[in-house]
């Protein structure tokens, strides 16, 4: 019969069980109020869509406790994955490299068709970040004046498309600065809730990029453009027209950047 | 213990193994503490659950395949290691830095939207292109030692902060990460703990481990690894956050519409940017079978994530719906979802579920497998005259 090789451990003091138990309990305890403490939705409401605000004792425990703790355990993970939300864009991006001139150099499209799966997922993430674009908060009221000596405030937005235009594939939005006149003349023209903004975590994800191609490649400025598609509804199995449950490649000129 | 050896059933020999009833070691003796008190069996419950000692060897396996996991993770970005992790990579200094005003924007608004950077080793070398190449590659080494089990105690704690490392960067976080962060951390736990409770043991090995764990423990005098509390305690810690993970994504998917609607899955079967619209109608000829078909998935993901709980810790045939769930998954992550390393990591987490007796019977039949009668002697000791009831409770 096999016998235990070494001398067999000393009973564990209840002490130290009772301490291992409140230890474990109160770290999963952080794990469960992290993952309760996240907004839930959007759902719909009578004030339209919106996200709901996670249970105020979970969101209480996850700022003062939870969330510190896990974040230093490199755990602030609350488990609603990206990939949970079932239709996203598909989004790739290409870089124009440029001279001083602003000739283009070279142009690099990512992801990598060329690079492995892990790195070609990764280049994905990544592209996914300029794919946040928010919608414009309608303006209300008439004719806005500035204030003497001032201009009024400008506002990056993507250039909207024609509404009584369908989109046509290759169609390239630009970023656009308005005043506050300006966007409620457009808004004014545009179906509610159709213009839109980057946010600033795109707007930093792609100066990023652009850093990064013209560091690597010797290039003076970088134009980053973003191609987008919405994906292909299940509607285009038993629509009569299924070009109804299609939308095309929009593509979307974040401008240049310098080195 | 005094049973001639012939006459023994499998998990009477295995407790033979073990210390004598009474002593703390023992498998089926009552737990350690809370014999007393008005909730007696709650935390006897709760005892038998979180401190009856283990063979290790179920540890052991999980660290062995969470560890080649993280060699392919990490192996797999050799040569783009700048790009994604060097502070003039995609994300470089200026950015981090950026994003970090940004963030303290946003709180101050209210708002968190701007994904948070924790600590990472990385930033003391990522502006040297050859600081960080040898860091990477030194990461890597650990990585293999901790896979094999060479002072597992150092390089566990060593392999939790390469991982947590490698996965700081907010722009190219994915999915996978979280799950290989749960599985270093508690793996780090099992090994820091594991064997501290016993005598005689100097200060060498309480620090940086042995090579005792080697493979899945060695076994140089016949006997198998002494049974240990800290190897069941981390390995519950795990199954508990991996089911906590799993109904968490389960119930977050039912904010979708498309998940209730049974539609969820035709997004990653049809991508933007690939798909033509002739590609997406190839099934219009029977579209409500194939519809059907796709709703009766989407709700066996969702049942499978949401009622994990209620099969993980179940034996007998539960585990081919634990195991073949977490097979498919690693399938679906794979070819649909195109996410590297979230299938192994979910297939591992699943995994660590298995009981001693479960890991003593499939770690008994590797050495029967052509090729690999070598590992026999890196083996803990597997009773071998009655067949491993698997299903049995």
């Amino acid at each position: 019969m096999a016998q235990p090789r070494q001398t067999p451990a000393p009973p564990v003091p209840r002490w130290l069980l009772w301490a291992a138990s409140v230890v474990i309990l109160a770290h999963l305890l952080a794990v469960g109020a992290h993952a309760l403490a996240a907004q839930s939705g959007p759902w719909p409401t009578p004030f339209g869509i919106s996200n709901a605000e996670p249970p105020k004792a979970a969101e209480l425990a996850d700022k003062h406790a939870a969330k510190p703790y896990l974040s230093a355990l490199r755990m602030p993970q609350d488990y609603h994955f990206a990939s949970n939300q079932p239709v996203f864009p598909g989004i790739t991006f290409e870089v124009r490299l440029k001279d001083e001139r602003g000739e283009v150099l070279k142009t690099l499209k990512f992801p990598d068709e060329k690079a492995n799966g892990w790195v070609r997922h990764r280049q994905a993430l990544l592209a996914r970040n300029l794919g946040n674009d928010q919608p414009v908060a309608p303006r209300q009221g008439g004719v806005v004046l500035p204030a003497p000596g001032q201009e009024l405030p400008k506002h990056l937005i993507w250039d909207p498309l024609d509404p009584n235009q369908p989109p046509r594939p290759g169609q390239m939005l630009k970023l656009v600065e308005r005043d506050d006149n300006e966007l409620i003349s457009i808004q004014m023209k545009q179906p509610m809730g159709s213009v839109y903004r980057p946010s600033e975590w795109e707007l930093l994800v792609a100066r990023a990029i652009a850093r990064r191609m013209c560091r690597e490649h010797g290039a003076a400025k970088a134009q980053v453009i973003r191609h987008a598609q919405n994906p292909i509804t299940p509607a285009a199995l038993i629509l009569p027209d299924p070009n109804m449950a299609y939308a095309p490649e929009l593509l979307s000129d974040f401008g240049d950047f310098p080195r | 213990m005094s049973k001639p050896r012939g006459n023994l059933s499998k998990s009477e020999a295995v407790r033979d193994r073990l210390p004598p009833a009474g002593q703390p070691a023992a498998p089926d003796a009552p737990p350690p503490a809370f014999h007393e008190g008005p909730l007696t069996r709650l935390g006897q419950a709760w005892s038998r659950f979180w401190f009856r000692p283990a063979d290790p060897v179920g540890l052991h396996a999980v660290r062995m395949l969470a560890g080649t996991l993280f060699l392919c993770w990490l192996l797999a970005y050799a040569g783009h290691v700048q790009e994604l992790f060097g502070l003039n990579g995609w994300f470089d200094a200026e950015a981090y830095a950026e994003a970090h005003r940004l963030a303290a924007q946003e709180r101050a608004a209210g708002e968190s939207a701007v994904p948070q950077a924790g600590w990472s080793l990385l930033f003391a070398v990522g502006h040297s292109p050859a600081a960080l190449t040898a860091v990477y590659w030194l990461s890597v080494v650990v990585v293999a030692l901790f896979t094999l089990g060479l002072w597992a105690r150092l390089t566990g704690v060593l392999t939790w902060l390469v991982v947590g490392s490698f996965t700081v960067n907010p722009a190219l976080g994915s999915d996978a990460d979280a799950l290989l962060i749960v599985l270093a951390f508690y793996l780090m736990v099992g090994y820091l703990f594991l064997g501290q409770w016993r005598r005689g043991r100097r200060l060498p090995y309480r620090i940086f481990g042995s090579t005792e764990a080697l493979l899945l423990g060695r076994r140089d005098d016949g006997a198998g690894p002494p049974p240990s509390m800290a190897a069941n305690a981390a390995l519950r810690l795990l199954q508990v956050h991996f089911a906590i993970i799993l109904v968490t994504t389960g119930l977050h998917k039912l904010q979708f519409g498309e998940w209730w609607g049974g539609l969820a899955l035709w997004f990653p079967l049809y991508p933007p940017l690939e798909t033509t619209l002739e590609q997406a109608r190839e099934h219009a000829g029977n579209a409500s079978l194939f519809l059907a078909l796709l709703s009766i998935a989407t709700y066996a993901v969702l049942a499978w994530e949401i009622g994990f709980p209620a099969f993980a810790w179940r034996r007998g045939w539960w585990r081919l719906v634990l195991i073949g769930g977490a097979l498919i998954g690693w399938l679906g992550a794979s070819l649909l979802y195109r996410v590297p390393g979230f299938g192994p990591a979910l297939l591992i987490g699943c995994l660590s579920y298995l009981t001693d007796d479960e890991w003593r019977a499939v770690t008994g039949l590797l050495p029967r497998l052509p090729g690999l009668s070598a590992l026999a002697r890196w083996l803990p000791a597997v009773p071998d005259e009655e067949p491993v009831k698997v299903g049995s409770r």
